[in-house]
């Protein structure tokens, strides 16, 4: 006996919808000097392309509940504090604060401001030590506003996920994960660089003195 | 649980096999995305009838034949009977699930061309005759059946069974070197070893029988699973290539590398059945590490399944198309292959990520994974002093959706399952729209009673972390009913169904909503996520940190982040002078949340949250004075923490 679903075409594909959110960092450098300004700058339209139904739709007013991370991974274990190597630059028209982890790592979560039918947010990061640091810029829509409608939302697909494309694909560095001891980076990451690494925002860079 | 007396090996009845001696350190690799595995289920292709070798009265001729004066006379003893069961309703298939008996969609006599995931085309409401090999004193169940034949199954390599092949005109291959009834030395070599031990009571037929009998009773004594949470790199064998041994893996995407099957992760405690092409089958499970071994030499061809059912659950799912009603009321089973010899002891069956929704790569992902999650539930619940879920649950694994619920039917018993799904199911319903295409058949609470799995879990995921993510959840809710009992539960179900859902602070019952939601989310959906993958997620942050980020589900309702704030280190602690937000998991609302609590444990909090327990507030109450004196806070302290939910 055929039994057939009575899901639609269009709503039969893997997992959640994935969109893709823009994030530019600026000055692309591998290696940065104590006090230098890296600008990391997110500006798009309400219409975003989403990639399981290789579509765009319209996110009105949408969440994207988008976080940073700065974790230095010179040594075996990354100190997800590294936030606390730079001084954090962010206009007070953004909500975007602090986050201290009871596990002593630090972040910096908010929301993305949304006027005129796009969507910004934009802080700088400036180094005030030296070291080898991983930096992401992601959203957290796995677990928060999954279920956020919009036009043409298929019923019983979650949102669910999101890919910050980060300086529109380039390599971001990637090279510098190797340099990690910490195995969470050098072996990892590299087990599935898309996924892992550039999914998130991934940047690696370096800072001398 | 059956296992058949199972030392018989290999024949093939039509073709006869070459027999190549082994080669060692040959590996045969199943992959779920391969061509071993069609995108859609197969049909059984089957060919002319076979005499039946196996026969009681063939087999006494045989042994009249071989054996001749020294036989004392009379019918040969009847080893077992091959039955064929006519089930007319899902409660038959429930009752014969209860056997654990393996049973087959296609007659055992029939000569197979093809093997596939089932035999028989069916209408809607048909079920199909089902086939067996039980022993003699089997506790038949109510259920239709007829036996076929009471059988001798001897061993495959004796003179008796080449005798019984050849009074029924069937190919025999084995013996093959011998011409007579002379005997070699019998040692771990000899392809008939330990069966040849035996060979001293050929012509004393009962004696034969009994050293069988012994072997066999020696030879399935498994070995206890690893007691360390390393897995070998080559897991255990029996000691002979014809032995069959082999692991099940399962691609996490998380901790696994694609295309790396050194990668990826053991899949515990599933059912692996060999079979030859007669009667003889044989059972095992994998253990921690996945792996699995048979003590039993097979022969020519060997057919191989893995059925996602154990003593702690059984797992169903369809794939999309081509399934009638009777394969939602069963365990997930895969038809791994066939296993042309001589090579047995290296099978890998490795089920990897899928690519196309409800194929049968998606239901063995799927399964497998949710499988782990249960196994893996339940080594968290030990470690942390908490009730495990119930053994034998009924699992249902959603090709579909990305939800699930656990209304935990089978243990509530009809009577309050009625009550608590009676009022409110409709057929739009969340938990009814997995069973939607049954609605042509079943109305609401007919699919609610017959098909309702105590566990349903949604697997239309590609994040292994988010799958178990909400497995985790699930499963906490039944761990959660050992706690509660089932009035209790029902109360929760009730809730839940007349909310469609988890409703808001102004549903009815919303306080026991809130009780065994939050911990189920916090618990399974957030913090056993975390101890399975620690740094390495799909999320780009730990489980952790997104729990800490978490506030309620809804304003007021479900308060996830309180469990967390009550064992993670206080906020006073923390070095640093900034607040930390927290956002409602739907709503999109976010606030500060003050948190000078730490130290209470998952034990403490389990045991506050028992069945007199409905409110967020009776939780506080009870957590207070059961268990503050154990940590450093006061309850001024915990009271200011749950006031901020």
């Amino acid at each position: 006996m055929l039994i057939t679903s009575c899901t639609k075409k269009e709503c039969r594909f893997p997992g959640a919808y994935k969109f893709t959110i823009p994030v530019e960092l600026s000055p692309i450098k591998e290696v940065y000097n104590i006090g230098d300004t890296i600008s990391i700058t997110s500006i798009f339209s309400d219409r975003l392309y989403e990639e399981k139904t290789d579509r765009e739709y319209d996110l009105v007013n949408f969440k994207f509940y988008p976080a940073m991370r700065l974790r230095e991974i010179s040594d075996s274990i990354a100190d997800e504090a590294g936030a606390l190597y730079f001084d954090i630059a962010i206009n007070d028209e953004f909500n975007f604060n602090q986050f201290n982890y009871s596990d002593g790592a630090i972040g910096y979560i908010g929301d993305y401001n949304y006027e005129n039918n796009s969507y910004k947010l934009n802080y700088k990061i400036i180094p005030q030590s030296s070291g080898l640091f991983h930096f992401s810029h992601l959203t957290a829509l796995t677990t928060l506003g999954h279920d956020q409608e919009f036009e043409g939302k298929c019923r019983n697909v979650d949102v669910g996920d999101s890919v910050v494309e980060l300086n529109n694909g380039a390599s971001n560095n990637f090279h510098l994960v190797n340099e990690s001891p910490d195995p969470h980076y050098n072996e990892w990451m590299l087990g599935n660089p898309e996924a892992r690494f550039h999914k998130h925002g991934g940047y690696c860079f370096r800072v001398v003195e | 649980m059956l296992i058949l007396a199972a030392f018989v090996l290999l024949s093939n009845a039509c073709e006869p096999d070459p027999d190549p001696e082994p080669e060692p350190d040959t590996s045969i690799e199943f992959n779920i995305n391969d061509e071993t595995h069609p995108a859609a289920p197969v049909q059984t292709v089957l060919d002319k009838e076979r005499v039946n070798p196996y026969t009681v009265d063939n087999m006494t001729q045989a042994a009249d034949n071989v054996y001749g004066v020294s036989r004392t006379g009379g019918p040969v003893p009847t080893t077992n009977l091959y039955v064929k069961f006519t089930p007319s309703s899902l409660d038959d298939i429930e009752a014969m699930y209860d056997t654990d008996e393996t049973f087959y969609d296609f007659p055992l006599t029939r000569e197979v061309v093809t093997m596939g995931d089932y035999y028989q085309d069916l209408a809607d409401d048909e079920f199909p005759e089902l086939y067996a090999v039980v022993p003699p004193n089997f506790q038949f169940p109510s259920v239709a059946y007829e036996i076929l034949a009471p059988l001798h199954i001897a061993p495959y390599d004796t003179y008796l069974v080449q005798e019984a092949f050849a009074l029924t005109n069937n190919t025999y291959d084995g013996l093959s070197t011998q011409t007579s009834q002379s005997f070699t030395i019998c040692e771990i070599d000899d392809p008939n070893y330990p069966q040849c031990t035996c060979d001293q009571f050929i012509g004393n037929f009962i004696a034969y029988d009994e050293c069988i009998a012994n072997l066999t009773l020696d030879n399935y004594t498994d070995p206890p699973p690893p007691t360390d949470t390393s897995c070998p790199s080559s897991c255990p064998t029996y000691g002979h290539h014809r032995k069959p041994a082999g692991r099940v893996l399962v691609e996490d995407t998380e901790l696994s590398i694609p295309g790396n099957t050194d990668t990826y992760e053991p899949v515990r405690r599933v059912k692996i059945i060999m079979k030859d092409t007669w009667f003889t089958e044989d059972e095992t499970w994998t253990d921690d590490c996945g792996c699995w071994r048979i003590n039993d030499k097979y022969r020519g061809k060997a057919w191989m399944w893995v059925k996602f059912k154990n003593d702690r659950c059984r797992i169903r799912g369809t794939t999309a198309n081509w399934r009638v009603i009777y394969q939602w009321a069963i365990a997930v089973k895969d038809y791994v292959g066939v296993i042309n010899g001589p090579n047995f002891d290296n099978i890998n069956v490795n089920y990897e990520l899928w690519a196309d929704q409800g194929s049968p790569a998606h239901i063995y992902w799927g399964a497998a994974t949710v499988n782990n999650a249960l196994h893996e539930f339940h080594d968290y619940a030990v470690n942390d002093g908490i009730d495990a879920p119930p053994t034998r649950l009924d699992m249902f694994v959603g090709r579909n959706v990305r939800f699930g619920y656990a209304f935990m039917p089978h243990f509530m018993g009809p009577q309050l399952t009625n009550y608590a799904l009676g009022n409110g199911l409709e057929g739009n319903h969340f938990s009814i729209s997995p069973f939607g295409v049954l609605l042509s058949v079943f109305s609401p609470l007919g699919i609610a009673n017959q098909f309702f799995p105590d566990v349903f879990v949604g697997i239309n995921f590609d994040d292994s972390d988010d799958l178990k993510s909400l497995a985790y959840h699930e499963i906490a809710h039944a761990s959660h009913y050992s706690n509660v009992g089932a009035i209790y539960w029902s109360e929760v179900v009730a809730a839940e169904v007349a909310a469609d859902g988890h409703g808001d602070l102004n549903s009815n019952d919303a306080g026991r909503i809130a009780c065994v939601e939050s911990w189920a989310e916090y618990l399974g959906g957030h913090h056993y996520v975390h101890r399975t993958y620690g740094i390495n997620t799909s999320l780009g942050e730990t489980w952790e940190a997104r729990l800490e980020r978490t506030w309620n589900e809804t304003p007021a309702h479900i308060p996830i982040g309180l469990h967390h704030d009550l064992v993670d280190i206080g906020e006073a602690a923390i070095p640093w002078d900034a607040m930390n937000t927290a956002c409602n998991q739907l709503a999109p609302r976010c606030t500060a949340i003050p948190d000078f609590v730490e130290g209470f444990t998952n034990a403490q909090m389990f045991q506050s949250l028992g069945s007199n327990v409905t409110t967020i507030d009776q939780y506080r109450i009870r957590l207070t004075n059961n268990h503050l004196g154990t940590t450093t806070n006061t309850a001024a302290e915990v009271d200011l923490l749950f006031s901020n939910y």
